[in-house]
């Protein structure tokens, strides 16, 4: 299942960034009728509210989507091991301040949190981006920590440090590695979860901004012609769905084979 | 096999379709209490106070609950509208134009039992013209001001119980109209009410004479008015009237697609054909006096040549917009003169759609790359309208950036009139009186004084619109705005898009409702058919 996903998501990956060569429309620009519906004329799924080609900015759109979705994620996790590493393996006070004044994000749903930071700095992508990224910190951190406490106490780091291992050494050569695994699994179910956030953020409006095309706001924008034209909410709807269940299938698939146990069967 | 994927996607269609539907049936209980009008608005409404207030939303409102001595006739569809005496029985105009008799309606009470008489009149007018008078409202006067009518009244008399004198000091024939609009509203409110609660909270308890009285209000909510049984007049048809403030149009849709509402103004427009295929009754008012415009800004270094301003009017294709975008609810507008009004002509056309016309112009007005800021409000369909003027525009080869505000703060920028760096604005609006073009034409009506926010000016429209308004011979009025309206159309300092014909959909057990042209509407007249 997981080799399906893996190949989805690159097929996805690969599309959106030939979107300039392969794309058969303009984005930004009306080429049908409005709210045609799929499979007539020029426009395979059909044209939206303002009359652009829905396929054209599903290519283009999953470009910013999958943009929100993966690299403040990526970056969130770097941070996050960084945090979450010093606080597990200095512990102490310094562990205590780190790691309460996360907890305070823990008392907002990170939807909100991810709403207030877009709605104080000024719509657009780089918002949705930092807003993902600021919401994210506090859970991947927290897993980081955990796990690092867990692995600091292993016989193998005793054994280490026993033989006279720098700090240095133990913390990248042994810490480090088995923290990560877990951490990437974590990070890659999340991937999915932060499309779908970036998109509700551009569905409330504090996303990138029209003409800019994004799942989210396609969504958004096909909304008020629900009955008349569904297909220009189902569409993108549909690949929000798919790429977040193939990054969920991706993250499952990792976890089984970093699991030594499941490994070993 | 050609047809089978087509098949498909309208099964997927009618299945998401179909659980959408479901879903909202379920979330939501449909509140068809018998005789109970569920009207969902399409814009908040603003205070319930008649003499403070601004809006059509609470002129709406208020129209179901309060009377004036002449009000409009809504229960009839003809444009222009006529007036029908309500407080005031009969009225008569003396020869200069200048004194207006009253004679009042016996027997009428207020909703809270006090009578309604020549006393209960003077002090409603004291309230906003004299200064001395324990009640007087100094943000009442600024409004009762700001729409002409305190300059305009010399003296209010009581003559006996049952008269009163009004007293001009210059003739202004649309003296009466401008009272019947909701900027604020002549509305008669109980003097009883109005010393009870004070201006504080007179808008939490209205009280006036209409067919419906004020039973709550939960803000943001609901407004809720029942039946007033002691009505002196024909008693209303429904039980109990709801309004509900729903501004966006994709959850207002909804609401009525689920029936928790029976009455949807301003229904999402390119649903208006689906709403006709699913059964519901889909009204308009082709002589609606409601006209949606661009202001061009005079002061933009850009658009300073006339030329250029008239190049892009006739740039725009308004008949594409009124099919593509309207679905045909709303007619191709070429005048401000609004229609609705005893003035407005509909064959005049000012600037036809002609491109090549339009291109000549910039030539000879020298005008390369233009590029010009487009401020609008959000108003939850996407920028419909202001995108269809962009793609025109482009194709004349002027560029424009659209900047979306929130209603708000788009009214205060809207309001101050525009600085030199905004080309255009836009704004629906329109009243039911011509005197409306001089708001937004004359010199002097440049904000903050007035709505003429693309600092238009021209000394000759000023002297013809005040002549219009002065004559005694409504013919001679009208062919004078009409004069003005034309002047001003030549400046291009404005430019009207459509005259919208206000589609209002209603529920098949709706019966009676009359959509007027006007911007609301009598509900008294409804019936609901279990």
């Amino acid at each position: 299942m997981s080799l399906v996903a893996v190949s989805f998501i690159f097929l996805v990956v690969l599309l959106c960034l030939l979107a300039p060569y392969i794309s058969p429309h303009d984005p930004f620009e009306a080429v049908a009728r409005r709210n045609t519906a799929p499979l007539t004329g020029n426009v395979f799924l059909g044209a939206d509210v303002d009359g652009r080609d829905i396929l054209t900015r599903l290519l283009w759109g999953g470009r910013i989507s999958l943009i929100t979705g993966v690299i403040p994620t990526v970056l969130a996790t770097a941070v996050s091991l960084l945090i979450g590493m010093s606080a597990g393996y200095v512990g102490g006070w310094f562990d205590q301040l780190l790691m309460r004044s996360l907890d305070i994000f823990f008392a907002f749903p990170l939807v909100l949190v991810a709403i207030v930071v877009a709605g104080v700095l000024t719509p657009g992508l780089f918002t949705v981006m930092i807003a993902i990224f600021i919401a994210l910190i506090p859970y991947i951190a927290r897993l980081v920590r955990t796990t690092t406490l867990s692995v600091k106490t292993q016989p193998f780091i005793e054994a280490a440090r026993a033989s006279g291992a720098r700090e240095s050494v133990i913390i990248f050569r042994y810490l480090l590695p088995n923290t990560v695994a877990p951490v990437t699994v974590y990070a890659t179910t999340l991937i999915g979860m932060m499309m779908v956030l970036g998109s509700a953020l551009s569905f409330l409006g504090l996303g990138v901004q029209p003409p800019t095309a994004d799942w989210g706001l396609m969504i958004s924008e096909g909304r008020t012609v629900l009955r008349r034209a569904p297909h220009a909410t189902i569409f993108p709807g549909i690949m929000i769905v798919l790429v977040a269940l193939a990054f969920g299938f991706i993250g499952d698939g990792l976890r089984d084979a970093m699991d030594p146990r499941l490994r070993s069967r | 096999m050609s047809d089978i994927p087509g098949l498909c996607v309208r099964r997927i269609k009618t299945a998401i379709v179909g659980s959408v539907a479901l879903f909202l049936a379920i979330v939501s209980v449909p509140v068809h209490a018998s005789g109970t009008v569920v009207w969902g608005l399409p814009v908040g409404v603003s205070v319930l106070d008649p003499h403070v207030s601004c809006g059509w939303m609470a002129k709406f409102v208020d129209y179901q609950m309060f009377e004036g001595l002449v009000e409009i006739d809504l229960t009839r569809p003809e444009a222009p509208t006529q007036f029908k005496g309500q407080l005031a029985e009969t009225w008569e105009i003396s020869e200069d134009g200048l004194v207006y008799t009253f004679h009042l309606r016996p027997g009428v009470k207020f909703h809270d039992g006090t009578s309604f008489d020549a006393a209960a009149v003077k002090f409603n007018f004291d309230r906003f013209l004299k200064p001395d008078a324990p009640h007087y409202s100094e943000t009442a006067n600024g409004y009762f001001a700001f729409a002409g009518i305190v300059p305009l009244i010399e003296s209010v008399e009581v003559v006996d119980q049952a008269t009163v004198r009004i007293t001009l000091n210059q003739p202004n024939n649309q003296f009466l109209r401008l009272g019947m609009e909701d900027c604020p509203q002549m509305y008669m409110i109980s003097p009883k009410a109005i010393m009870e609660y004070g201006e504080e909270n007179l808008a939490l308890h209205p009280v006036g004479t209409g067919p419906f009285k004020f039973v709550e209000r939960q803000p943001g909510v609901k407004i809720e008015l029942e039946r007033n049984d002691n009505y002196w007049g024909q008693p209303a048809g429904p039980d109990r009237i709801i309004f509900r403030e729903l501004e966006d149009p994709a959850t207002r849709m909804n609401a009525f697609y689920a029936g928790e509402i029976n009455i949807i103004q301003d229904p999402i427009w390119d649903e208006l054909e689906n709403l006709k295929d699913e059964g519901y009754i889909v009204t308009k008012n082709e002589n609606a006096p409601t006209l949606w415009y661009m202001s061009l800004n005079t002061r933009n270094p850009q658009l300073a040549d006339t030329r250029v301003r008239q190049a892009i009017s006739y740039a725009i294709n308004r008949q594409g917009l009124v099919d593509e975008v309207l679905h045909g609810f709303g007619r191709p507008a070429y005048t401000m003169l609004n229609a609705g009004t005893f003035a407005h002509d509909r064959d005049y056309v000012s600037y036809p759609y002609d491109p090549d016309k339009a291109l000549e112009l910039l030539a000879e007005a020298g005008a390369e790359n233009l590029r010009l800021t487009f401020e609008l409000p959000k108003y939850g369909l996407g920028e419909l309208i202001e995108k269809w003027v962009q793609r025109d525009l482009a194709k004349v080869g002027i560029e424009v950036d659209l900047v979306a505000m929130e209603w708000l703060s788009y009214l205060d920028r809207w309001n101050a009139g525009m600085p030199p760096e905004v080309a255009f604005t836009d704004m629906i609006w329109g009243m039911q009186t011509p005197e409306w073009t001089s708001i937004t034409y004359r010199c002097n009506s440049q904000p903050p004084n007035g709505w003429n926010n693309a600092w238009a000016c021209n000394e000759e429209v000023d002297s013809l619109l005040k002549a219009a308004v002065r004559t005694q011979d409504l013919r001679e009025a009208a062919s004078l705005y009409q004069e003005a309206d034309r002047l001003m159309m030549m400046e291009s300092a404005y430019a009207p898009l459509y005259h919208y014909a206000n589609p209002i959909a209603l529920h098949p057990s709706v019966k009676g409702f009359v959509n007027a042209p006007a911007n609301w509407w009598d509900l008294s007249t409804i019936t609901i058919e279990e």
